[in-house]
């Protein structure tokens, strides 16, 4: 044995994705010389599983047990596997990705057995085309149920939006503040005093309804629900097609307008951010000068009424190159970012 | 060194009905699953924070507790000291930042100490010594000598004194609920076990029995990886319906055997209640320490009394409020109760 023992475990699961470092693998040596039993595997598989597996994205569970079964399998052999060792961990997926890749050619729709394990995937085909872009995750799969942002995450990206800023006039005691300046002067002379910190949060949502969105619907229900059941709430809710002109409509009844005019006063400067979810011409992969201009004339009509617009865009970054999107995230006054998890999540912490 | 520690669970271990710790709180039995007891041992032989995760109501806060009072039963209690293990519980608040689990330092205690000895000597004593502090006046002057008296440690800061006699227990509790960037300022104490006191000029140096660190969390914030990196990670589960019944019968010693049957029924309806309302986006299934209570309501009526509200439990809201705690579940389970669609 040329490896130290559990190297190969250990480089199977970064391999697979975790995000484990060598203290990470050291760890699991300490446990062995306190005297946990890691000739089990079962008790190697608990213990390793304590050390590894967290609730982030990084030290995915689901990774884990994946790619310990994979461990297992490799075990009992001395000799190297008669098979290869798939790149990529799931078994299944190794069954789904190459049927969707290597079906140019179309198959008659309910010939063999097998097409019924193609069939629900079908409708997000091209999101899984996409995904599989990323080199990193090469595990990723979407199924309808499983949109990238959860009515949780919303609620986390909700909170940390909603974080307390000071505002408004002095009337708080700051002791530090007042403390340092009896130092600096030897003397008592005045309380210095500071805003209260409110936590407080608006936002604008904008939702593109143009036909290139269609597909990506669905996975902004999520979002809607939350503010349907308050979840999120002070939420102003507005659909255009492709750039708003000098009307936004309301998103539950489209053919009531609001002129933006009447609308810019009511946002807040500190308070209010503009979410605008839209493919922005990267989903049909098009240039259009009308578009930009007008997305980029209306983002000066906001800017000074807002904090901040956030573009959340469903297609990745790698796709927005030559169209419109890529001139628009480099306008000012906000950020683009793709519809995921914890991008979202750092750009609302920002 | 530290001497090695296991903590086992064990029932001879647990805490008698009724007994109470020195604050009065009364202690109630712990029943920990096989594999919290094993992340347990691993965090206490590693030396990791154990982070512990889980819907409220779960028992994540008392776990701490229950090692602290198993350790005193069994290291202590032999040697005859009758003493509590070291124990330090660190509630967090939105509010707290890192430095206040370590000291707190009263600035403005000791400004206003220095004022004081400006004014008239004779005024100040007739101010200061009343009847019942005869001595405050010698008391002020002798804190105003000592810097150090000014400066009080916290949880954490308690815990990594040298005089410890024990690996010390630390329990953060609900480290979400502070700020995002909170998490990152206790890595590096919780990484090198010692911290400086700048106000005093003290340093703390790690110690020789470091403390055994438990963190709560109720995923209201997401923690930060670097932090996630050094933790055990155990998400505690809700019990199944022979644990279930394991705990009932640990805080309900004395049930007698006419209500077995509203005990079980009591689980079963919990844990029907529980699947039901899980199914059910952005519902709140019911924790532990509910049912706790649901069954401690029940064990307080009459047999049949008991038996009726368990059956018709969608009309008997009270009772049902104390599972779940929602208009929107509770109306979510009166339609879908399976018992209600038999009659």
């Amino acid at each position: 044995m040329s490896k130290p023992r559990f190297w190969q475990l250990f480089t199977l699961m970064r391999e697979a994705g975790l995000a484990l470092t060598l203290d990470q693998y050291d760890l699991l040596h300490q446990a062995n010389a306190k005297g946990h039993n890691l000739d089990d595997l079962n008790t190697l598989k608990r213990i390793s599983r304590l050390l590894w597996v967290k609730p982030s994205e990084n030290y995915s569970a689901t990774i884990f047990e994946r790619t310990f079964e994979q461990y297992i399998q490799l075990q009992p052999q001395p000799e190297p596997p008669p098979r290869e060792v798939p790149s990529s961990p799931s078994p299944r997926d190794n069954t789904l990705t190459p049927k969707l890749e290597e079906k140019p050619q179309p198959q008659p729709p309910r010939g063999t057995p097998n097409v019924d394990e193609i069939e629900t995937p079908n409708p997000v085909k091209t999101i899984i085309g996409v995904k599989n872009n990323t080199p990193n995750r090469p595990d990723y799969r979407l199924i309808p149920t499983q949109f990238p942002v959860t009515p949780d995450d919303l609620e986390h990206a909700w909170k940390a939006l909603r974080r307390p800023i000071r505002e408004g006039r002095r009337v708080e005691l700051d002791l530090d503040k007042t403390l340092r300046r009896i130092e600096q002067e030897s003397i008592f002379s005045d309380l210095v005093l500071r805003p209260v910190r409110k936590r407080r949060g608006e936002l604008l949502v904008l939702i593109d309804d143009n036909n290139a969105m269609l597909p990506f619907m669905p996975m902004l229900r999520p979002l809607l629900d939350s503010i349907e059941q308050e979840r999120i709430t002070f939420v102003r809710l507005y659909r255009f097609t492709h750039y708003p002109d000098d009307y936004l409509f309301s998103w539950q009844n489209p053919t009531q307008a609001e002129p933006i005019a009447d609308l810019l006063p009511k946002l807040h400067r500190n308070r209010t951010l503009a979410l605008i979810i839209s493919d922005a011409g990267a989903a049909t992969r098009t240039y259009n000068a009308e578009r930009v201009r007008g997305i980029s004339q209306f983002l000066d009509c906001l800017r000074p009424n807002i904090s901040r617009w956030l573009w959340l865009n469903p297609l990745p970054s790698s796709r927005w190159e030559q169209t419109n999107a890529a001139i628009i995230a480099n306008l000012p006054g906000g950020q683009m970012i793709e519809l995921e998890r914890s991008r979202l999540q750092t750009a609302l912490k920002l | 060194m530290s001497e090695p520690l296991r903590y086992e669970g064990k029932s001879e271990y647990q805490p008698q009905s009724g007994e109470k710790d020195s604050k009065g709180q009364i202690l109630y039995p712990y029943i920990a699953s096989e594999d919290l007891i094993e992340a347990v041992n691993l965090a206490i032989d590693l030396g990791c924070p154990l982070l512990l995760e889980g819907e409220p109501g779960c028992g994540k806060t008392r776990l701490a507790r229950a090692v602290a009072y198993e350790f005193a039963q069994k290291y202590l209690k032999p040697q005859g000291i009758e003493k509590e293990w070291p124990y330090f519980p660190w509630p967090v608040r939105s509010d707290t930042i890192a430095r206040d689990g370590l000291y707190t330092y009263d600035a403005i205690g000791r400004l206003r100490d220095a004022q004081m000895i400006g004014i008239n000597t004779a005024e100040l004593k007739q101010y200061l010594n009343s009847e019942e502090k005869p001595q405050e006046f010698d008391r002020l002057i002798n804190r105003l000598k000592d810097i150090k008296k000014y400066r009080h440690w916290g949880a954490l800061g308690e815990a990594l004194q040298p005089e410890n006699q024990h690996r010390p227990i630390v329990l953060i509790d609900e480290i979400d609920k502070a700020d995002v960037d909170f998490p990152n300022d206790l890595l590096q104490v919780l990484d090198d076990l010692s911290f400086d006191v700048p106000e005093t000029g003290e340093e703390i140096q790690r110690p020789s029995h470091t403390p055994i660190v438990f963190v709560t969390s109720n995923r209201e914030k997401p923690l930060p990886d670097a932090f996630l990196r050094r933790c055990i990670y155990f998400y505690v589960d809700f019990p199944n319906d022979e644990r279930l019944f394991d705990i009932a019968e640990k805080r309900f010693p004395k049930w007698s055997t006419e209500y077995d049957d509203v005990v079980d029924e009591a689980i079963n309806r919990t844990l029907e209640i529980r699947e039901l309302i899980e199914a059910k986006p952005s519902g709140k299934p019911p924790g532990t320490s509910e049912f706790l209570n649901f069954l401690g309501t029940l064990l307080n009526k009459p047999v049949g009394e008991a038996m009726q509200d368990l059956k018709q439990l969608a009309q008997r809201t009270p009772l049902l409020g104390i599972l779940l705690k929602s208009k929107a579940d509770q109306d979510f389970f009166a339609e879908n109760d399976i018992l209600e669609d038999d009659e």
